[in-house]
């Protein structure tokens, strides 16, 4: 059929057929920024466009019914160079992050405010209701609207973005955009799927219907001569290297536990068989024709089934070490069953015993818990349950790979490019110098892109087919196959004295990794080892045990373990605020720590070895909480007019880390280029969050350079040094820092050289603005430019390179305190937020209207965790809600009415120009706020996630 | 998979191309989205037969309000003739993208068991009309959607007096429905996901709407497909009815 219709203002001509999606026309017309995040859901937004001057979804609308319409995509309206005031308005408030589909948000504002001049906030937030939103929130949309409405009217911005830190400094702590906010928002080339080569073969997989079972045999036979297919790849002719997919620093604390493909399956989901082919019909088709004889066999799905006696194995073969073996390795083995059931080979011992289900254990103790119990006037102990959640970020998962020149070049929507280098190194064998990982940007990551678990496979392919190879996950794929918060029982038991004093705190945790163990250690660490140090209190215990079963795997999340620990230890203190009849807030104030308080809980609790006791050091967690105790009128009953709906408030004190200290690594190159600009290369991976924005604002501010003569270049293990990558809150802390260390040596560099090309005294130099040397003693100027070009033309020494290296062993540990209002129907069980309020310590915000945007993106989501959302299993262990409809997301309908961020003002010693992380934290507070706004409001207790309806009906009795 | 698309150039071309493997499309929200209940090799494209019309009407001397069959829920929302019971219960659609897609024939046409619409429009004693002129209750066709399967819907009949109430329980707004429940006077409209509507005889045979009665005819209504689900346990959507039909009989009293 032949199509004509006007895209963005041109006439556009097109013979193709009519049931053609209008997003795969818009794509064929070059139209990249027209996504998809939902495989036709119709939820996400990515594909929306205008017909005719209405929002669609394109994904949703055949093209054969677009004939003589006109079209808006959201790049016809702008390029990255010439943004419309909407766009630039929205990178000035900091929402475009991962920014996946802030081309088609700053579509629909700029419809909006092209047919209402000043719209209310209900306008907006009908205008962004079909939108999702998962990294920066929606509080700071209206904001976007404001300030685009103040600049179309007034010429320039009235409202101020977000507070500013540290007048001393010019460019640090200030709301500057973020220097990739031009190509996000523009809809211009970022993301892997804008790399891909022409003539790409796809890659699909043939998943396990079984949530355990032995593979038999693999008949491709059918397959195979399905015209345009390659390859097809199963566990008969891919390698038997052992590996696991967590992307943490090697040696990591998780056992290698899995191959490409696995004799044995081990959930609904895990990889049978991949279908190399020409196009993704033919790879699809060809996937149809795979016959596979499976052994099925038992499973288990919860840590109770898995840790029953006599329970069926997750995994049943062959145990090694590759240090610190047990003496009695040899005889554990002799229990090893079937050969199909491949080795699980740890790095160093994580107390695991796989014939029990458990994938890695610890304990610790300081003071003696038992006799503190003894000596408590009151104790609670309960169990809380947290459940399976994913990350949900709007670009799934998705990688092509390509030889070029005999090397394997693998572009990457990743956290961590040198691990998955490391990982595809081992997968295929190549050293490391043969193999390019180059980041692009990230599409929302969230912890699920610290995985590597797609790279392995599609590196593999393309270096095994020598063509060129493209994987993108399905959204089913990402609940099914892909990593997921990990589902814990936390069981706590609290002492208190009538004084108002904790004395005792006793922590079990039993976590459930799913088929393999991937942050299977460190997740249940960091649910003790990042909230038991909020407390001052010298009797604590922990015990934790972490169990495979046949559930969709689970990994890093952010928030990692803490979210779970949280709101179980913050659940469990109000309970026992009431239970001695002490006000919660005072219970708090008395129990938390202050600055220089010894953690000596801490040294049982490190990555797999021993941690460091330290004192607590910058922290801000008595102001958050007594700002936002204050701001929320903690003590002040409200009243509602209906009377089926009550009123409550919570609050819960938070932390986290700033990466892993004695553990992470972080490199920077600072060179300055011939005319006197600056390119660093930085080895952090930016996932969204601006770290390339700290990178450039710290040359920025170190160098007196203005901005656009920075140039920031990251992720790319070619160009730039090695980096652990962006996971554990380490992105400003390390990789800021190693930006400061390279670019102090560059300063340094560039003072020497200037002293020989000045005949000066380096002591009599200092740097000035714009990007030059200035010396105090003759008043002499050198700018950058000359300075450079003089010693790159045989009359200096040559071009200033700096390379900064960053490692320490000091922790900067963000806190914070979160505050919810909820109001709840006593006969429905409906639950509203209506208030939240999120103080946190960040050290200095570099990025602050960014870093407001992170805190309204992780409440939000953890208010989806809190409230809405939860992979269901069935009793076969598949997924029943792997879409996004049915998962439970929140969108903008389901953020809190009143929704503030506030920004603790804290310089901390040791993080770059006192920062700290931002992120991860803003994930902890907003379930153990909310279970004990409830319990205000309603008088019952709602411990396990999500905190629904039906379960405060339950706990209210008024169904059985 | 939709192999073919046609585009008619009226209501009776469209309904001549009808069988039993194509489907009529009007916005493409649910034919054209992942996992869709219709499955037809021909789609017949119907968004351009100027089916999209508000007006008043009357059927034997009563007054309606005529809404096109291709009206978007957008159209709804935007038109003042649209009474407010109607625009909330397409508000029910939260996002507003798809509700510029969505189409109010479409909704009925394809008769889910957590429609938007449905309950409010059995509750008011909405009319559904065919291309050939026939004119059937919205309820009977819901019940009985596959006799007329072949028919193209042209428009629905409201009735723009109506004093409904309707509630919507999701998990989040842009979750499928669990529970809808409408009310109108007498008449009562339950929506249970996986059961559909279920039989309110009892309860509009009754005066009684104090919470006991409408909670212990939910717990009693005979329907096997109410179960429990991913959605939530048979007791909680069988107290949520109960609950629900009470609370709106209550509100309307007030």
């Amino acid at each position: 059929m032949n199509i004509k219709c006007i895209i963005n203002s041109i006439p556009r001509s097109f013979d193709v057929d009519p049931t053609m999606k209008l997003r795969d026309l818009l794509q064929l017309n070059g139209n990249r920024a027209v996504r998809d995040s939902d495989d036709s859901e119709g939820f996400c937004g990515s594909d929306t466009v205008l017909v005719d001057g209405v929002p669609v979804y394109s994904n949703l609308v055949l093209a054969g019914e677009v004939n003589g319409c006109e079209i808006r995509t959201p790049d016809g309206l702008a390029d990255p160079a010439h943004l419309t005031v909407v766009q630039q308005a929205m990178i000035d408030a900091g929402v475009v992050q991962s920014a996946y589909n802030a081309p088609a948000a700053a579509l629909l504002l700029t419809w909006l405010l092209e047919n209402n001049s000043n719209p209310s906030r209900e306008d907006i937030k009908d205008a962004l209701s079909g939108i999702f939103i998962r990294d920066a929130g929606y509080e700071h949309y209206y904001l976007a609207v404001k300030l685009a409405l103040e600049k179309m009217n007034s010429g320039s911005y009235k409202t101020e973005i977000a507070p500013s830190f540290r007048p001393e400094l010019e460019v640090i702590g200030k709301p500057l955009s973020k220097i990739d906010g031009p190509q996000l928002v523009a809809g211009a080339a970022a993301f892997v799927e804008d790399y891909v080569d022409k003539n790409t073969c796809h890659m699909v997989v043939l998943r396990s219907p079984h949530a355990s079972a032995y593979i038999n045999s693999i008949d491709v036979s059918k397959a195979k001569a399905v015209p345009g297919v390659i390859e097809i790849l199963t566990a008969y002719n891919t390698p038997e290297t052992h590996y696991m997919q967590a992307g943490q620093g090697n040696p990591e604390p998780s056992p290698h536990d899995r191959r490409l493909f696995n004799l044995k399956v081990r959930h609904v989901g895990d990889r049978v068989a991949a279908v190399i082919a020409e196009t993704e019909e033919a790879a699809k088709k060809a996937l149809d024709l795979i016959k596979v004889d499976y052994q099925v066999l038992p499973a288990v799905f919860t840590v109770e089934e898995a840790m029953a006696p006599g329970a069926p194995r997750v995994h049943d073969g062959i145990v090694e070490y590759r240090s610190g073996a047990p003496a009695d390795l040899d005889e554990y083995n002799k229990g090893a069953a079937d050969p199909r059931e491949g080795k699980v080979i740890y790095q160093f011992p994580l107390h695991a015993d796989i014939r029990k289900n458990i994938a890695a254990s610890n304990k610790g103790e300081i003071g003696n818990v038992d006799k503190a119990f003894e000596e408590s006037d009151a104790i609670v102990e309960n169990t809380y349950q947290t459940s399976q959640v994913q990350h949900t970020p709007l670009e799934t998962h998705i990688c092509f790979a390509k030889m070029d020149g005999g090397r394997l070049v693998v572009y990457a929507s990743t956290q961590v490019p040198y691990h998955v280098r490391r990982i595809v190194g081992w997968v295929t064998g190549l050293p490391e110098n043969k193999i390019h990982v180059i980041k692009t940007r990230v599409g929302g990551g969230y912890g699920s892109k610290q995985d590597i678990l797609i790279e392995d496979l599609t590196a593999y392919a393309a270096y095994v087919t020598g063509k060129p190879v493209l994987c993108h996950n399905t959204r089913e794929e990402e609940f099914i196959a892909n990593s997921t918060r990990h589902p814990m029982r936390v069981h706590v038991k609290m002492g208190g004295k009538k004084d108002g004093t904790i004395n005792a705190i006793f922590m079990e945790v039993c976590a459930n990794t799913g088929p393999y163990g991937n942050h299977c250690l460190t997740v249940p660490m960091n649910s003790c080892s990042k909230t038991l140090p909020l407390f001052k209190c010298d009797n604590m215990r922990y015990d934790l045990k972490v169990y495979y079963t046949n559930t969709p795997p689970a990994g890093a999340y952010q928030g990692y373990g803490t979210p779970k620990g949280t709101y179980g230890l913050m659940m469990a203190m109000a309970e026992l605020a009431g239970k001695l009849g002490v006000d919660y807030k005072d219970f708090v104030l008395k129990n938390h720590v202050d600055e220089g308080y010894m953690l000596e809980i801490l040294k049982g609790l490190g990555e797999g070895r021993e941690g460091a006791v330290v004192p607590v050091g910058s922290c801000g967690l008595d102001e958050a909480i007594r700002k936002g105790c204050d701001m929320i009128e903690w003590g002040k009953k409200v009243e509602s007019s209906d009377p089926d709906w009550k009123i409550g408030k919570g609050f819960a004190m938070i932390m986290q880390g700033s990466g892993l200290p004695g553990l992470d690594h972080s490199e920077a190159i600072a060179k300055l280029e011939t005319d006197g600009t600056v390119i660093l290369n930085s080895g952090g991976a930016d996932l969204g969050t601006g770290l390339d924005t700290i990178s450039a604002k710290v040359v920025a501010e170190i160098l007196k350079l203005p901005m656009e003569k920075i140039t920031v270049v990251s992720g790319d293990t070619d160009s730039c040094a090695f980096d652990t990558g962006a996971y554990a809150s380490s992105g400003t802390f390390f990789s800021g820092n190693a930006s400061v260390v390279a670019t102090q040596k560059l300063k340094d560099m560039i003072l020497k050289e200037a002293a020989f090309q000045m005949n000066e005294k380096v002591e009599d130099l200092e740097i000035v603005h714009p990007g030059a040397v200035r010396s105090k003693a003759s008043g002499k100027v050198l700018p950058y430019g000359e300075l450079s070009h003089t010693a790159i033309s045989g009359g200096g020494h040559g071009q200033m390179i700096a390379h900064g290296t960053y490692v320490t062993t000091a922790s900067s540990v963000p806190y914070g305190a979160h505050f919810a209002q909820v109001a709840v129907n006593v006969k429905t069980g409906e639950i509203k937020v209506q208030k939240f309020y999120a103080l946190q310590d960040a050290g200095t915000p570099i990025n602050p209207e960014i870093a407001l945007c992170q805190m309204y993106g992780a409440v939000q989501k953890s208010i989806g965790h809190s409230l809405y959302e939860s992979m269901i299993l069935d009793k076969k262990g598949r997924c029943l809600n792997a879409n996004m409809t049915d998962y439970g997301t929140p969108m903008i309908t389901e953020a809190p009415e009143d929704f503030k961020a506030v920004l603790i003002d804290v310089n901390d010693k040791f993080g770059p120009f006192g920062a700290k992380s931002i992120s991860e934290i803003a994930c902890n507070g907003a379930a153990p706020a909310i279970g004990i706004a409830i319990h205000d409001a309603v008088g019952v207790w709602v411990r396990s996630w999500p905190m629904t309806p039906e379960k405060i009906l339950r706990a209210m009795g008024k169904i059985k | 998979m939709a192999e073919k698309l046609i585009v008619p150039r009226s209501a009776i071309a469209a309904s001549r191309y009808k069988n039993s493997e194509s489907a009529f499309l009007a916005g493409g929200t649910e034919i054209n989205r992942l996992n869709s209940y219709v499955d037809a090799k021909t789609l017949i494209s119907i968004g351009r037969l100027g089916l999209d019309t508000i007006n008043d009407a009357e059927i034997d001397g009563k007054p309606y309000l005529r809404i096109g069959a291709t009206a978007t829920f957008t159209d709804c929302i935007e038109n003042p003739k649209v009474p407010e019971y109607f625009k909330q219960a397409c508000h029910f659609m939260s996002s507003m993208v798809k509700r510029n897609m969505a189409t109010v024939g479409g909704n009925v046409a394809i008769a889910r068991d957590d429609s938007y619409l449905i309950p409010t429009l059995v509750a008011s004693g909405a009319l559904v009309e065919f291309s050939n002129e026939k004119i059937i209750t919205v309820k009977e066709y819901y019940l009985r959607h596959f006799r007329h399967a072949n028919k193209l819907i042209v428009a629905i009949y409201i009735d723009p007096s109506a004093k409904v109430r309707s509630k919507r329980y999701s998990n989040t707004a842009s979750g499928h429905a669990y529970v809808t429940v409408a009310v109108c006077e007498k008449n009562v409209a339950v929506q249970i996901k996986g059961a559909g509507l279920v039989d309110t005889s009892r309860l509009e045979a009754s005066s009684d709407r104090s919470e006991a009665f409408c909670l212990e005819w939910a717990e009693k209504v005979k329907n096997k497909n109410i179960k429990s689900d991913m959605f939530g346990s048979e007791s909680y959507k069988r107290y949520l009815a109960g609950v629900t039909v009470s609370m709106l009989c209550k509100e309307g009293a007030r």
